[in-house]
């Protein structure tokens, strides 16, 4: 594939990087304290460390760099897919599950589309009522998971 | 014998086979949905084994038990997503697979392998109860830290690239399973203050993150490039090939059947060890291990065979001793006492009738299973060909669902995403969801017995006599050094033989 | 059904608005009770106050117990299925929904030992509609001993225990402890040396080690286990630990493997007439398990008297109140007017048992 439609990412330098992340907080988080509580988180914290410094080390003498994912893609779809999810949960609890459901499962069946049409915007939204009611009511009387129904709901008086 | 009979009799009841077969039905819907577990679906069953009788009720446990384990086998093969932790081995494989357009081929090798596995697991709780779970009693807090640590060496055969990613990846699973209240003193440990964090990560929260959310994403990377996961083939005689492919080399099978049988038997471990454990065997024992990973059958036979067979091994010290090898387990006694029987030597004695009934109908379970997964596996396939615009979304609505519905917290939702926004960045970065989710299911284990092995080793006076001389801890060592070590002898033993051995050529 | 409940709970917060303007007209006068469930609100997810509570302040103290169950009750359980929590809860939950005429949903919010499930629970709002099962002395000891537990004892009320557990001390059957005079004689003889089992730190077990080893001048070993009686008693019959403590209940279950040296409390068992009391060897150990229902504070409370007494009885019908003794567990029945005095009592001792804990583990 074309070398500049794709992102190329030295991965073990940014892994060694981001994964020592992890392992320096766990290091910092778990220094100290009482010993049979501590020791364990401790030990994995420096095993992450130990490898993130072998990969970044790796990751300068070698500058091996390889394909991650197309460019285009990874802005125009990836990123809102991941913008979505975070936005589903902020909107989970204040519009409830039905609405919440609706909105972003069918925006990014509609955004994931080829065509991208209004009677597609019909179909999609269709399909994501009619998929977050089906759940609402199956999981909610079979299994009594107590879906949110949203806050504006209850400010009416008329959620839970 | 003549209970052993009466029993056989008693399980062929009409009443009790179509219980059987509901409750198999049941379970493989539940357990075919992320989020939902085997514990979650013989849950739903418990305030109707109060009214049924303990025997309907029993064999509706068994009947949940194996379904969900059938049933988590679906999305992992199809959507790389495992149903419940159980199923996360059969995702090595199974997805390759559908990935190769066999969807079909693996969803029915797993369904065969389930019910090979129900069907061991069945006869070993049938015939040799007794001795096994007196065995398993030999089993204490350093024998499980050891198989802990030798659960850890399979991060030397899932670490696919580099084997320094697959160490860190393995100790940040761990790092993430320490969240919580920590197994010795008052202590809380990195809830940053939030005591929603206190219970710490669940697994099947961790684990929809880990699988689902990034292969979404995946699927939305190539959208433009690939509109499906597969295209859909036509496919006969599956089955026939899949059971040829077992009886001719029935060893995976056995294997992996005898691994789930012991792992279940062990009230701390359980399926999804099992699973993992006998997958790691399969690779090393097999003649072509570099097939693993990329759509191999023996893995998905390996994976699905183990946890079944687990599950109904983890009856076993639950009937003998009364002690539950696992969570549905646990309810299964919940049925038993309120009833009045009382687990272990009475119940054989006194209530044979009831016990019988329900091992045979533990064996009945595998082939149930069976004729399931032959009748709608041609259907589900057709799953791999969805459009990626509708299945990528799908995918992540039902990790939202069933992260939530785990234990109806938004917490989990919220950790759910995070862990899956975390993980994609990590698989983009060389870092594969295997081993961590291998560090987050055997941290517990190892640090919980690494804990009480230190008390005891302060009372006995001697860490050396605790932690190495036992005689199974040593035992474990051997087989923990000889499984960490299989990687250069492996090479050995191909370079004299003269097989190429690409899956164990790594840098680490 | 939803539907239908959500137009029902419109039409009550109409009602209640409406009535609201006139009783502001008529400058407060008449029977308006106020009850605490209007000012109480649920922080972690932001909501805000129910419906019912508005519906209340029309009616006088009575008929707020009158008026309830409108509509379904929830009933957390703060572990996993299958456990004692659970067990208690399905006991009697047909019956209980018949007294009551409403379904009662169960609810599994586990984790923690029970905390993440309490917290979640006294955040809910006080109105009568969400309830939780209750184990002692998991809700005295973890505020007591966790850093931030999430919750308060007295950010609960409760309404009923119906059955408890004294604290056992077990060994399996081959062990060479016959009595516990043979226990503690050779603790003294091997200080340290002997290992007695229990679930986690800081937990009743370990407060009760530690109260029973002190008042018998004896140093043994605590092995905390996790995941439950199961791994324990296994552990036990194994022989890795020299004894364990644990609800009676787990003695009368394993009965034909373990032998009970002694149980807490000052009256024998009748699943275990043979069982000696710790306080007829002149020890006061006070540890017992016991498992109950409650609300969250501030619930009015003949709402909380309603409920309570529906749970008795409920123990009553099913029968259940004789069933457990079979099970090694003792009903103890006290309804609402006792269950409060109860936990209060079991506060008092936790908190002076606590500083021997702290002593032995050498942290504060």
């Amino acid at each position: 594939m074309d070398d500049r439609r794709m992102i190329r990412l030295n991965t073990d330098l940014l892994g060694g990087l981001f994964i020592g992340l992890f392992g320096a907080v766990g290091l910092v988080g778990s220094w100290g304290g009482r010993f049979n509580a501590w020791i364990f988180p401790r030990v994995n914290s420096i095993v992450i460390l130990a490898m993130a410094l072998a990969l970044i080390v790796r990751g300068v003498v070698r500058r091996e760099v390889e394909d991650v994912m197309p460019r285009e893609n990874a802005t125009r779809l990836v990123l809102p897919m991941m913008a979505g999810l975070v936005a589903y949960y902020f909107l989970f609890t204040r519009l409830g599950f039905v609405l919440t459901t609706t909105l972003l499962f069918g925006g990014a069946m509609f955004m994931l589309s080829t065509r991208r049409t209004w009677q597609r915007a019909v179909v999609v939204f269709g399909v994501a009522a009619v998929v977050a009611g089906f759940f609402y009511v199956v999981f909610g009387e079979v299994f009594y998971v107590p879906w949110p129904t949203g806050t504006w709901l209850e400010a009416l008086g008329l959620g839970r | 014998m003549e209970a052993l009979l009466d029993g056989l009799l008693g399980s062929l009841q009409p009443h009790l086979i179509f219980t059987l077969v509901l409750s198999s039905f049941v379970g493989a819907i539940v357990g075919a949905l992320p989020g939902l577990t085997a514990t979650m679906a013989v849950a739903l069953l418990v305030p109707f084994t109060f009214a049924l009788s303990p025997t309907t009720g029993l064999v509706a446990i068994v009947g949940l038990m194996q379904g969900a384990l059938y049933g988590d086998s679906v999305p992992a093969c199809l959507i790389n997503t495992p149903g419940t932790p159980s199923a996360i081995a059969t995702t090595f494989d199974g997805f390759p697979l559908t990935q190769q357009g066999k969807g079909q081929f693996a969803l029915i090798a797993s369904g065969v392998s389930s019910a090979g596995g129900a069907l061991v697991g069945g006869l070993a709780l049938l015939f040799v109860s007794p001795p096994l779970a007196e065995f398993s009693l030999k089993f204490g807090p350093p024998e499980f830290f050891w198989i802990g640590i030798f659960g850890l060496t399979m991060i030397a055969s899932l670490s696919t690239g580099s084997m320094f990613k697959g160490l860190a990846g393995g100790a940040l699973g761990m790092l993430v399973s320490t969240i919580g209240i920590a197994p010795a003193g008052a202590v809380t440990r990195f809830t940053f203050g939030n005591p929603g964090l206190q219970a710490g990560v669940n697994v099947v929260v961790a684990l929809v993150g880990l699988f689902a959310v990034p292969q979404a994403l995946k699927m939305v990377e190539e959208i433009r490039g690939k509109v499906q996961i597969a295209e859909y083939e036509e496919h006969r005689g599956v089955l026939r090939e899949v059971l040829e492919r077992v009886v001719l080399r029935p060893l995976v099978l056995l294997r992996s059947t005898l691994i789930g049988v012991f792992v279940g038997i062990l009230p701390a471990a359980g399926g999804p060890i099992a699973s993992l454990v006998s997958y790691n065997e399969a690779i090393r024992w097999s003649k072509n291990p570099e097939e693993f990973g990329k759509g191999s059958v023996d893995g998905v036979i390996a994976a699905e065979s183990a946890n079944n067979s687990a599950a109904t091994a983890s009856l076993i010290p639950l009937l003998t001793l009364g002690i539950p090898g696992s969570p549905p387990a646990a309810i299964a006694l919940g049925a038993l006492l309120i009833h009045g029987l009382r687990p272990g030597q009475d119940l054989f004695e006194f209530s044979g009738d009831i016990v019988y009934t329900f091992m045979w109908s533990a064996v009945w379970a595998g082939f149930v299973i069976l004729v399931f997964s032959v009748m709608v596996s041609k259907y589900l396939t057709r799953v791999a060909v969805l459009p990626v615009h509708y299945l990528a979304p799908a995918v992540m609505l039902l990790s939202i669902i069933g992260s939530f519905a785990i234990r109806n917290n938004v917490l989990d939702v919220a950790m759910m995403i995070i862990i899956g926004l975390v993980g994609y960045v990590l698989d983009k970065l060389g870092f594969k969801a295997g081993p961590i989710v291998l560090g987050l299911i055997l941290g517990p284990i190892v640090e919980a017995a690494f804990v009480t092995s230190l008390a005891l080793a302060d009372a006995q006076g001697s860490y050396l006599q605790v932690f190495f001389l036992r005689p199974i801890t040593m035992v474990l060592i051997v087989l923990t050094l000889l499984s960490a070590a299989w990687p250069w002898i492996g090479k050995r033993i191909a370079r004299r033989t003269g097989i190429s051995i690409e899956a164990l050529d790594d840098e680490g | 059904m939803t539907g239908r409940m959500v137009t029902r709970r419109a039409f009550w917060a109409v009602l209640a608005a409406l009535s609201l303007v006139l009783a502001a007209c008529g400058g407060g006068g008449g029977t308006t009770t106020t009850t605490a469930a209007a000012t109480q609100t649920t922080g972690a997810q932001g909501q805000t106050t129910t419906t019912a509570a508005p519906a209340e302040t029309t009616t006088t103290t009575a008929d707020v117990a009158a008026d309830y169950p409108a509509r379904p009750i929830t009933w957390i359980v703060s572990f996993d299925p299958g456990g004692g929590s659970d067990i208690e809860a399905r006991r009697i939950q047909d019956r209980l929904q018949e007294i009551l005429g409403t379904r009662i949903q169960i609810e599994y919010r586990s984790g923690g030992g029970g905390a993440v499930g309490w917290s979640e629970f006294v955040k809910r709002p006080a109105d009568g509609y969400t309830v939780a099962g209750l184990v002692i002395p998991h809700i005295v000891i973890q505020p007591l001993a966790l850093e931030d537990p999430g919750y308060q004892t007295e950010d609960i009320r409760a309404a009923a225990w119906t059955v408890a557990a004294p604290g056992a001390l077990i060994v399996a059957n081959d062990s060479p402890f016959q009595t516990l005079e043979d226990f503690v004689n050779a603790a003294k003889e091997n200080p340290k040396g002997i290992t007695v089992g229990g679930v986690a730190t800081f937990s009743g077990s370990d407060l009760t080690l530690a109260q029973f080893a002190s008042q018998a001048g004896i140093e043994v070993t605590y092995v905390p286990v996790t995941g439950g009686a199961a791994p324990l008693i296994s552990d036990l019959l194994g022989g890795h630990i020299d004894a364990a403590f644990l609800a009676s209940s787990h003695s009368v279950r394993n009965s034909d493997r373990v032998r009970t040296l002694a149980i807490a409390g000052d009256r024998r068992l009748e699943s275990l007439p043979d069982v000696p009391t710790f306080s007829e060897f002149g020890y006061d150990v006070t540890i017992a398990f016991a498992w109950g229902v409650g609300m969250p504070a501030g619930t009015p409370e003949p709402i909380v008297e309603k409920f309570g007494n529906a749970v008795i009885q409920a123990m009553r019908d099913t029968g259940a109140d004789q069933a457990v003794i079979e099970e090694g567990l003792d009903p103890v029945l006290l309804g609402p007017d006792e269950a409060q005095a109860y936990v209060d009592q079991q506060v008092e001792i936790y908190t002076e048992l606590l500083p021997i804990l702290q002593a032995l583990h050498g942290e504060s």
